[in-house]
Parts: C-alpha cells; sequence; structure tokens
C-alpha cells in the first residue's frame, strides 16, 4: 500500500526558511484538514512566538545551551515522494529495515511526509490501524480528535507549541480492545535534506490489547543543519500493554527535541526505552503518568555521547492514583568533550497511597577528561504511604573488573569493551526483542570504537 | 531622612535612654528597615574600622541588586521593610554566670546548659538580641593562644586576623541573604585556633530572639591553623512571637592543612521565624571539616551547610537532619565541591515531615576536572508521619572527571505498621512507639552529637510531636 499524501503545489511559503503564521496557514490549507486541526496550528503558533526560547536560567534547561538555535534557520517543510514498495525506498531505509525487527506493519516518514507504509493482513482484518496522520484525520477522525494534543499540548514548552503549529507527516496506531499484536510494529523517521522535520505520533492501545512499537529516528548526514521537533502520545488502556522504543540516531547535524509522554489506565503497563546516540543535540522529555490505581511503567534509558554531542532526558514518574508502580533505568556513557544531562523526577500526588517508584540514573565517563556528567534524580512526595527510592552514580570502568578479565587473559581494550558492554547490559537485556539488543549493542561498539585504548588511564 | 545628618541630630542619644520595652536596650535603630543611613548608625555604635563601614555599605547594595531567590521555600511573605535590623541588650558583656539575665538562664535551664556548663562546658558565648552577653573560657586556652570571642570584640582585638579572613569564604554579594548579613552584621563568633593546637572541648554559644521583628545577623568565623582541630556548637531557641522574625547567619570556617573542624548546630526557631543562613567552609589539604546540623522550628528555613575541598586530600562530611511540623517547611541540605585530588565527601540527610510539614533535600555535589579519586556519597532519607505530610529531594550532581566514584540515595518511607504494632504489643503507646521509630530513624545524626545534645535533640523531637513545644 502506499501512503496517500500529495506533494504536488507545495506552498511557496513553505520552501522558505523559518516558521511564520502565513507558513503556518499556508501547511494547514494545503494538508486540507479538519477545521480544529487548523484552529489548534493557529492558536499553537500564537503560543509558539509568545514562548521565550529557554535559556541557562531556566532549571528545565539549566545545563542545555540552545541560544545559538533559532528556528529561523530551518526550512519548515520538505517534501517526499510516495512509493509504492520497500524496493523503491531509498537504499540507507531498506537496510535499515532488513537489520531492524521482524515487523508486522511498518510506516517510513521520508522528510516532512509519510512516504510508504505496510500492514499485515490479519492485523488490518483485527481492526488494527497503522497510518500517517493526515489520513488518520481524514479516516479516523472519531479515534483521533480527543487524544491528539491531549498528552502533549501545545502550552507544554515553546517546542510543543511549534509541532502543534507546524507538524507534518507523523503516525497514528490504533490497536483495538482485546486484540493482541505479536509482532512488533515498526516506524522509521528518515531525513536526507537540511531543514526541519515535525514528526508527531498518535499511540491508542484500547482495552486489554498489546503491541510492541518501534520509532526509529535516523538520516543520511550532510553538511547543512537539519532539526526534529517529535512529539510523542501514547494513550494505554485498562489492562492494556505497550513496549514502546524511540531509537535516535540521527547524524551529527541534526539537532533532535522530542517530547514522550504516556498515559495509564487501571492495571495498564508501558514499558519504554528511550535510546540517544546520535545528533549533536538531543533533549528528550519522557513523562509517564501513572493516572489509574495499578498502573506500571517500566522505563529504561540509554545514551552513549561522544565528541561534543549533548545529551539530555528530562524523566517524570508522575503517580496521581494510588497503588501504581513505576521503575526507572537510564544508564549512560560519556567520552571526548560531551555533556550528558539526566533530570528525573518522581512525583507523588497528594492521595496516590501505597505507590511504589523507583529510579536510578548511572553513568560511566570514558577517555579523556573533558566529559561532564550531570545527574539530577529529584522527589516530590506529597502521600505518606509511599515506597520511593532513587539512585545515581558516576565512575570509570571498573578498575577491578578490568585485572579480573585480564587476569584471565584478555587484552586490555578488549577487556574494556567487555566491562562497558556490562554496564549497559542491564538495561538491554531488559529488553526482549534480540533484533534491536543486537542493533544496540553495534551501536555500543561503534562508540566505543576507536582511540578507546588510548583514553584509558594506564 | 537625609542621609548627611549626623548621629546626633537624628536623636540617637533619646533612643539611647528612650525605650520603654521591658528590655532595657542600650540601643536600637530608630526604625524598621534597613538603608545606608542604618547601616551607618550600627557601624558607628560598634565604633568600626572605617574598611568594615565600607565592607558593610557595598553589601548593602549587594543586597538591593540582588534578588529574592525564587527557588527553595516561599519567601513572599517576608517584609525586610519590617524588621529592626539591630538591637543591643546591654553595654556590656558578663563575665560570669552570675551575669547572665534570668530569662536566658531560663532557657539554658530547659536545655540541660548549667548541667553541661558545670560538666563539660569551656566556654559559653549567648547571643541575646545580636549582642554575645556571655564568654567564660578556660585560662588554659588564653595560654594557648586561642581566640574564642564575639565577633564584634574580634574585630576590636584582632582587626588584622578578621580583615585578613572575613568575608572571603563567603563573599557579600554571594546571595541576597549573604549581603544582608554583610550589611548589618552584629555578634557571632570569632575563634582562632593556633597550630598544632586541639581543643577537645567543644566551644559553644547559644543565639535567640527574643525582640518583636527583630533580625538575628550573626555573623561566625573559625580558622583553624594547620594541624590544630576544634568543635565549635551552636544551638538555638526562640519563644514564639505573632509576627515573622528573620534570622539569617553567616558562617565561616576555613580549616588549614591537616586541622579539622566540627560545627554542630542544633536549630529551634520560633514557628514565624525565617531562618535563611549560608554556612560554607574551606578544608585545604588533608583538613577535615563537619557540619551537623539539626533544624526543628522556624515557618521557612533555607540553609546548605558547604565545603570546599580545596587541597588534596580534603574531607568534608555534612550530616543534617531535619524536622518539619504543621506549617513548616525544612528547606535544607549540603553542598560539597571537589576541587583537588584524592578527596571525599559523604553527605547524610534525614527528614521527618509531621502534619502539614514540608522537608526537603537540596544539595550540589560537583567534582571539578582534575579532582581525581574524588570519592563521594550522597544520602538522603525521609520519613513521612502524616498523610498531607510532604518531602522533596532535589540533588544536583555535576561531575567533570572520569576518575571518580559518586554514588546518591535516597528513600522516602512511613513509619511502618509492623514497628508501630511490635512496640505498642509490648506496652508502649502509639505515641511512644511513634518517637521510638523517629529516635531511630535519626540516630546517625544524633549519635554524632555530643551526648547532652543528642538528648536534647531527642528530646526537642519528642516535644514537636507531643505539639507541646514553643
Amino acid at each position: 500500500m502506499s501512503a496517500t499524501n500529495s506533494t504536488n503545489g507545495v506552498p511557496e511559503t513553505l520552501k522558505n526558511k523559518g516558521v511564520s503564521e502565513e507558513s503556518v496557514k499556508a501547511l494547514a490549507a494545503f494538508k486540507d484538514e479538519p477545521s480544529w486541526v487548523s484552529e489548534k496550528r493557529i492558536s499553537a503558533f500564537e503560543k509558539f512566538d509568545s514562548f521565550p526560547m529557554p535559556t541557562l536560567k531556566q532549571e528545565a534547561w539549566k545545563y542545555t545551551d540552545v541560544s545559538d538555535f533559532s528556528f529561523d534557520d530551518y526550512i519548515p517543510y520538505s517534501p517526499s515522494p510516495d512509493v509504492q514498495s520497500e524496493a523503491d525506498l531509498p537504499e540507507a531505509v531498506q537496510t535499515l529495515i532488513k537489520e531492524g525487527e521482524e515487523n508486522s506493519a511498518l510506516i517510513v516518514q521520508h522528510n516532512s511526509e509519510t512516504s510508504y507504509r505496510r500492514v499485515d493482513d490479519d492485523l488490518a482484518a483485527k481492526g488494527v490501524i497503522l497510518t500517517d496522520l493526515h489520513a488518520a484525520l481524514r479516516d479516523h477522525e472519531d479515534l483521533v480528535k480527543d487524544k491528539l494534543f491531549g498528552l502533549v499540548p501545545e502550552d507544554y514548552d515553546k517546542f510543543a507549541a511549534l509541532s502543534a503549529a507546524a507538524f507534518s507527516g507523523g503516525t497514528f496506531l490504533y490497536v483495538p480492545a482485546g486484540v493482541s499484536v505479536e509482532v512488533p510494529i515498526q516506524s522509521y523517521r528518515w531525513l536526507d535534506v537540511d531543514g526541519a522535520i515535525m514528526p508527531r505520533t498518535l499511540v491508542i492501545v484500547e482495552e486489554n490489547a498489546q503491541v510492541t512499537y518501534l520509532d526509529e529516528y535516523a538520516s543520511s548526514g550532510g553538511d547543512g543543519e537539519a532539526f526534529c521537533n517529535a512529539a510523542v502520545e501514547l494513550y494505554v488502556g485498562e489492562g492494556a500493554n505497550l513496549r514502546y522504543v524511540s531509537l535516535q540516531n540521527w547524524a551529527r547535524n541534526v539537532m533532535h527535541f522530542n517530547t514522550i509522554r504516556s498515559t495509564a489506565g487501571k492495571d495498564a503497563t508501558i514499558n519504554s526505552l528511550v535510546v540517544s546516540f546520535g545528533a549533536n543535540l538531543s533533549r528528550t522529555n519522557v513523562e509517564a503518568g501513572l493516572d489509574e490505581a495499578g498502573s506500571d511503567s517500566e522505563m529504561l534509558g540509554l545514551y552513549f555521547a561522544d565528541e561534543d554531542q549533548l545529551v539530555d532526558h528530562h524523566t517524570l514518574q508522575d503517580h496521581r492514583a494510588p497503588s501504581a508502580h513505576s521503575d526507572l533505568l537510564y544508564k549512560g556513557a560519556l567520552r571526548d568533550e560531551s555533556l550528558a544531562v539526566f533530570s528525573g523526577l518522581i512525583k507523588v500526588e497528594p492521595g496516590a497511597q501505597k505507590t511504589d517508584a523507583y529510579q536510578t540514573n548511572r553513568n560511566i565517563i570514558l577517555g579523556t577528561d573533558d566529559a561532564m556528567a550531570v545527574s539530577l534524580p529529584n522527589l516530590e512526595i506529597m502521600a505518606d504511604d509511599v515506597k520511593c527510592s532513587h539512585g545515581s552514580t558516576t565512575g570509570q570502568v571498573d578498575e577491578s573488573e578490568l585485572f579480573y578479565l585480564m587476569s584471565r587473559g584478555i587484552p586490555r581494550l578488549e577487556a574494556e569493551k567487555l566491562v562497558v558492554f556490562g554496564f549497559f547490559g542491564d538495561v538491554t537485556s531488559r529488553i526482549p526483542l534480540e533484533g534491536l539488543r543486537e542493533k544496540l549493542n553495534l551501536a555500543i561498539e561503534e562508540k566505543i570504537g576507536i582511540g578507546f585504548d588510548k583514553s584509558v588511564t594506564r | 531622612m537625609p542621609a548627611d545628618k549626623t548621629i546626633q541630630e537624628l536623636g540617637l542619644d533619646e533612643y539611647k535612654f528612650g525605650f520603654r520595652d521591658p528590655e532595657e536596650y542600650f540601643f536600637k535603630t530608630p526604625r524598621k528597615g534597613i538603608d545606608p543611613e542604618i547601616v551607618a548608625m550600627i557601624s558607628k555604635h560598634k565604633n568600626e574600622p572605617e574598611w568594615m563601614l565600607e565592607y558593610r555599605l557595598k553589601a548593602l547594595e549587594a543586597f538591593y541588586a540582588k534578588p529574592t531567590p525564587q527557588w527553595g521555600g516561599d519567601l513572599s511573605e517576608l517584609d525586610f521593610d519590617d524588621i529592626f535590623y539591630y538591637i543591643s541588650p546591654m553595654e556590656n558583656q558578663g563575665r560570669s554566670w552570675d551575669d547572665v539575665p534570668d530569662d536566658i538562664k531560663n532557657t539554658f535551664e530547659r536545655l540541660g546548659i548549667p548541667q553541661a556548663e558545670r560538666e563539660s562546658l569551656a566556654g559559653v558565648g549567648a547571643q541575646y538580641e545580636s549582642e554575645v552577653v556571655y564568654h567564660s573560657l578556660k585560662k588554659e586556652w588564653d595560654d594557648a593562644g586561642v581566640i574564642f570571642m564575639d565577633m564584634d570584640s574580634g574585630l576590636r582585638e584582632h582587626e588584622d586576623i578578621v580583615r585578613e579572613y572575613f568575608g572571603t569564604i563567603i563573599p557579600a554579594d554571594d546571595n541576597k541573604f549573604s549581603a544582608l548579613n554583610s550589611a548589618v552584621w552584629s555578634g557571632g563568633s570569632f575563634v582562632y585556633v593556633p597550630k598544632g593546637v586541639h581543643i577537645d572541648i567543644p566551644l559553644q554559644a547559644y543565639f535567640r530572639i527574643n525582640a518583636e521583628n527583630m533580625g538575628q545577623f550573626e555573623r561566625t568565623l573559625i580558622i583553624a591553623d594547620e594541624g590544630s582541630s576544634v568543635h565549635y556548637i551552636e544551638g538555638c531557641t526562640a519563644p514564639t512571637y505573632t509576627s515573622n522574625s528573620l534570622h539569617s547567619a553567616v558562617v565561616e570556617l576555613i580549616a588549614k592543612p591537616n586541622a579539622r573542624i566540627r560545627y554542630s548546630t542544633i536549630q529551634n526557631w520560633s514557628h514565624n521565624t525565617y531562618n535563611l543562613v549560608t554556612k560554607r567552609a574551606v578544608a585545604e589539604k588533608n583538613a577535615t571539616v563537619e557540619w551537623v546540623d539539626g533544624n526543628l522550628g522556624s515557618k521557612l528555613t533555607m540553609k546548605y551547610p558547604a565545603v570546599y575541598l580545596t587541597g588534596e586530600g580534603a574531607r568534608g562530611e555534612i550530616l543534617s537532619v531535619a524536622y518539619a511540623g504543621d506549617g513548616q517547611h525544612q528547606d535544607a541540605g549540603g553542598k560539597v565541591v571537589h576541587a583537588a585530588p584524592n578527596t571525599s565527601s559523604l553527605i547524610t540527610s534525614k527528614s521527618i515531615s509531621k502534619g502539614t510539614g514540608r522537608s526537603t533535600y537540596r544539595g550540589l555535589l560537583k567534582v571539578h576536572e582534575g579532582a581525581v579519586n574524588a570519592k563521594s556519597r550522597v544520602e538522603c532519607d525521609a520519613l513521612l508521619l502524616d498523610e498531607q505530610a510532604r518531602t522533596d529531594t532535589y540533588p544536583y550532581i555535576e561531575i567533570e572527571e572520569k576518575k571518580v566514584n559518586t554514588e546518591h540515595e535516597a528513600t522516602v518511607s512511613k513509619v511502618g505498621e509492623d514497628q508501630l504494632f511490635y512496640l505498642m504489643s509490648r506496652g508502649m503507646s502509639e505515641e511512644e512507639a511513634m518517637a521510638m521509630v523517629v529516635n531511630g530513624f535519626i540516630e546517625p545524626i544524633a549519635k554524632e552529637l555530643p551526648l547532652e545534645y543528642a538528648l536534647e535533640l531527642n528530646r526537642l523531637i519528642q516535644l514537636e510531636m507531643e505539639g507541646s513545644v514553643g
């Protein structure tokens, strides 16, 4: 099946750099969408325009300097061709798909538009929907209407406001009540131009349904600058189960901003994994709303920063209902002149008794001493019958572990690699997706890569 | 009033004798609020050297320029214009126990001080409305060259030392409250321990507020010269008033190579007091600084004792215990900065929130590049006693060096039903059982205090839990 987007007659204003009220209105007209969406775009643009750019003075941006960043540097919309089969996709994307998990449905966003999608017949027969967000607004407006912008609203922050105003492409996944999707569903965002892309993801998993959904961001690289401004909304109904993976592996010419927010119904489970390997600056907010009794959120994170990368994760475990459970583990490695920021908050609202919440952040610093790790594990507890704890450690590769391995005849460089793998192992081992684990291991291997032998103090 | 008027023209002499307050004030600023004139009056009254007046006036400018912190506790009700910035209770300091006013004695009595005096006290400095009124020092310390006196006397008698160190650890413009203190400071302790001298018995000072709307701005400077050691204890109690009071102290500690300073505090301000304190220490090569900090009482406490580890092998330890009852917010914690190799630090924080109380741990752990083999551990435990109680943990961890080992852990829990049941099944009332669990919870901090202080801390918490402490 092909996606159903039209790239003919792209308005001139979308070919110029920068976002303006004019470009937002032009995009709305071009998309031929329901009037409530166009109205949302315009009011969101006003919000975007009125919000100041974040500065280091704001707590949430204390270590992440975006003062050099300007929205005016990017073309806000880049069309891409529809393709009829996987074989017509860019070769690099075909490779990604081949290397990826086996999938039962697939969607590819190429630059600003969905270019290809495929849903296995048996899934479609069960009522599972995987489609371009604009197509969903046309064909499934009743499903989308109350949910889109519900978790990442335009007033969340400046970037979320821009997403609501100027989103294009995007994905809608719907799993009806009681449906179990056994084989993962896969989404790729592919970027091969300079400019901005603004994908939105809306996932609705109805009661007692279950699904695994993988979002992957990759690009061809280039001399110019690119910018991804993403928003992800995950609705998980009563007793349902969603495993969500975000794998950010952009080339270094990309700035990445993403807000992932989920809400979990009674006894629902959300397992998220957020991987940040690429981009020159990557800022991801991951917020889990534990909104009903018995809901459960496992939040895993993996990051590896090298050269002058800045990787920033802000997480929230928001306990608004009693007897919910959340467990977060974010692990990162740093080398060269990179900066990693982790800021995590466990929030227990009044009345959320019998909360059980854990949060751990661990960093290792490899190589030179120019890297910096910042860890802010926060708690705000407003109920008394709770079990909450958090932990944070920062250190280097454990010499005693190295010694143990070397005493068994493993060369130092190899031993170092093993220790780093071991460090990430307790995150990767919690992911029951072998293909993904292999992919992560390859990426980690590449990151440890050359020069690591020189980088460890003898 | 025009600033060029002399003190005489301002009718200061009238103020000197014209009070009709229950206490006999020797001197009180003629009005509430703060301006250069008030600052000049305070300095003039103390016959200070010119440089200190200039220091105060410069600090005042910093106070005006600095914004009120928007983080931490709620300072919106704090009115800087509604406070008397200086009152002195009497002209001369007492030299013996008999000279100490009865009401201070009563406070001491409640806290077991006379007994402590008899048994182990080596010196008592009691701050009564911004002025140290009582000191007794063991002769042997005088002989050893130890200086322990109030800050005003220190400035008069040891101007060179004070001038060398005053404001070097906490610059006047460090924050709004250090600036305020630097402008209007009065009283506090000045301690100098010469090289190689070890003081075995703690030096102690008590402070209290007992005039309505009166600020307390004591200033403490402790210098432990090479290879010396000293333990300084400060405690606070205050009767309750109906309008807000402000306590804003500055405490600077300097531990020279191989020296050791321990600074212990148990503060129990009245529940309408803003307790906004800047405490900071520098630990040079192989030196150790320990802050033991107990916070009860007050409406809002914002206090984060800091240790800067500037010399190789230096060690810093911060033990903090906070108890927040109804309507109270204890925003406390600690800061450690590792700026030299082979330094180590430990922060242990225990907080208890009862009723509508809120306790917050706020801390910074910073390891600068080059501080190889830094080791640090931060441990925060919070206990919640009521459904409306609240606790927060905001640790900032910034690591710029790879050869480090840092750990942070925090837990939040409530008093276990089974613990209570066990104790009550052995005949304790629920209140007694609860107090016992809480005492067990703070034990790691209490055991670091001298016995009478540990008892005092336990007793204060018990009284707080009964809701009967004023």
